[in-house]
């Protein structure tokens, strides 16, 4: 019989094992190098597209570090559709989890495995797609041109992919197909939430609670003047976008509560569901 | 047109003439083109021409007084993108001369146009206005600690649930025995 300790370093060791086996599947699979395709491609046209267009770059390296990281809430919501989408629905669907009940594992540490591989990978994916803007902005603005927020909007976008896998692992949990799961996930934070956080900014209701609304501080930490503002008169400029930026302390909250209560609701009802 | 239509009319002139003099009637020795006083907002300055977001800067509106007669009971307007800061009352302007008028202001994030315009309490001089472009830096949003602590957070959560299982089964075996 084994004491606690050694059960937990099991447990620890099993969970790795998941881990490596996870992250073979995904580059098997060929997800990883989709999503690197992917992180290549969007931040590579934004500096490929003003060159051959003979376009001048944005004035300031904060600019088009903001302009660049535009789209990669989308490359988030991919990637963790991608990663996380068939982690347990897949299992089930496919009625592999039987396999399970013969292993000494606990289904906790094959669960935890899956989560921590889709991490993994998703924040690979996002460090691929900082390091390609990064190259671009020292490309353009030389090496004092890398503006100071860039660390916060990575770290920003670590925390938002982190709610993204953890809410796809709920459904993924929920629901018996991959499809569904992957999809639900998917126009969830494409459709659904956006959709939900302007229809409340409609009804002057500040949609704090809803985090694609908290996602968009990724590219507001790099304060930059809206392209709106200015000029003479009454410019509805500044206020416009004050009152529409999520604060950032609720904003960060708002996400790592996501990501923590989806993992825990997500393992409950993994760990307790069914192989018909 | 007999006479006493020309005196009529006469009289209406007249009233109308004082009429329109009321709203000029605190500034003293009223001058200039339009009988508007020759005064104006010669120059504007700011403490600090490169502020932060909430930083308290002082506004100064130079006015300038064109005309040959001293002017009292002129104000000044502030205003940044035609929203209304503060009107500073009671100024005089020797004749020939200039007046420094400051204000504060707590800074607002993105670019502005301020402006300072002459005016007595009851209507303003609307070619005495000066502008100038002001850019106030946004203060940076947030620290990285905050965003830290939130994964730290994530991390603890899954590192209790890798141990949580144990821990139970092990609870669970003590109550057995």
């Amino acid at each position: 019989m084994l004491s606690l300790g050694e059960d937990i370093k099991e447990d620890i060791v099993h969970t790795l094992i998941n881990v490596r086996y996870e992250l073979r599947k995904h580059f098997r699979r060929k997800r990883i190098l989709i999503a690197v395709v992917l992180a290549l491609i969007i931040p590579i046209l934004f500096y490929i597209i003003p060159k051959v267009r003979n376009v001048s770059f944005a004035s300031t390296s904060v600019a088009f570090m903001a302009n660049s990281l535009g789209f990669i809430n989308i490359l988030i919501i991919i990637s963790a559709a991608m990663f996380a989408g068939d982690a347990v629905s897949g299992e089930f669907e496919t009625r592999t989890a039987l396999l399970s009940l013969s292993t000494p594992q606990r289904r906790s540490s094959i669960f935890i495995g899956k989560y921590i591989a889709s991490l993994l990978a998703v924040f690979a994916i996002i460090a691929f797609y900082f390091a390609i803007c990064g190259v671009e902005v020292l490309g353009v603005y030389g090496l004092g041109g890398m503006p100071e927020a860039t660390g916060k909007s990575f770290l920003l976008c670590l925390l938002y992919g982190t709610a993204a896998v953890s809410m796809t692992f709920f459904y993924s949990s929920v629901l018996k197909g991959v499809m569904s799961s992957t999809l639900l996930s998917f126009f969830t934070f494409l459709m659904i939430l956006p959709i939900v956080s302007a229809l409340l900014q409609v009804a002057n209701v500040e949609p704090w609670f809803i985090v694609t609304y908290s996602a968009g501080l990724m590219t507001n930490v790099f304060v930059q003047e809206p392209a709106f503002s200015g000029g003479g008169g009454h410019n509805m400029g500044p206020s416009a976008f004050t009152q529409s930026t999520p604060n950032f302390t609720v904003g960060v909250e708002v996400m790592a509560a996501y990501a923590i209560i989806m993992f825990i609701i997500a393992m409950a009802i993994a760990v307790r569901k069914d192989v018909e | 047109m007999d006479m006493t239509t020309t005196k009529i009319s006469i009289m209406i002139a007249l009233a109308m003439v004082l009429l329109l003099s009321i709203p000029l009637s605190t500034v003293t020795n009223a001058q200039g083109p339009g009988g508007l006083p020759d005064v104006k907002v010669k120059n504007m300055t700011f403490s600090n021409d490169n502020p932060d977001e909430n930083d308290l800067i002082t506004i100064t509106a130079l006015v300038w007084n064109n005309g040959s007669k001293n002017l009292t009971g002129l104000t000044v307007t502030f205003s940044y993108d035609g929203t209304n800061i503060t009107t500073v009352k009671n100024i005089s302007v020797a004749a020939n001369s200039t007046t420094t008028v400051p204000i504060t202001w707590k800074a607002i994030k993105w670019t502005h146009t301020m402006a300072a315009v002459v005016g007595t309490e009851k209507a303003v001089f609307p070619k005495s206005v000066m502008s100038k472009t002001l850019k106030v830096n946004a203060n940076p949003i947030g620290d990285p600690w905050t965003i830290l602590g939130a994964l730290v957070a994530v991390v603890i959560t899954i590192v209790i649930a890798v141990a949580f299982p144990a821990i139970l089964s092990s609870m669970k075996k003590k109550k057995m025995k």
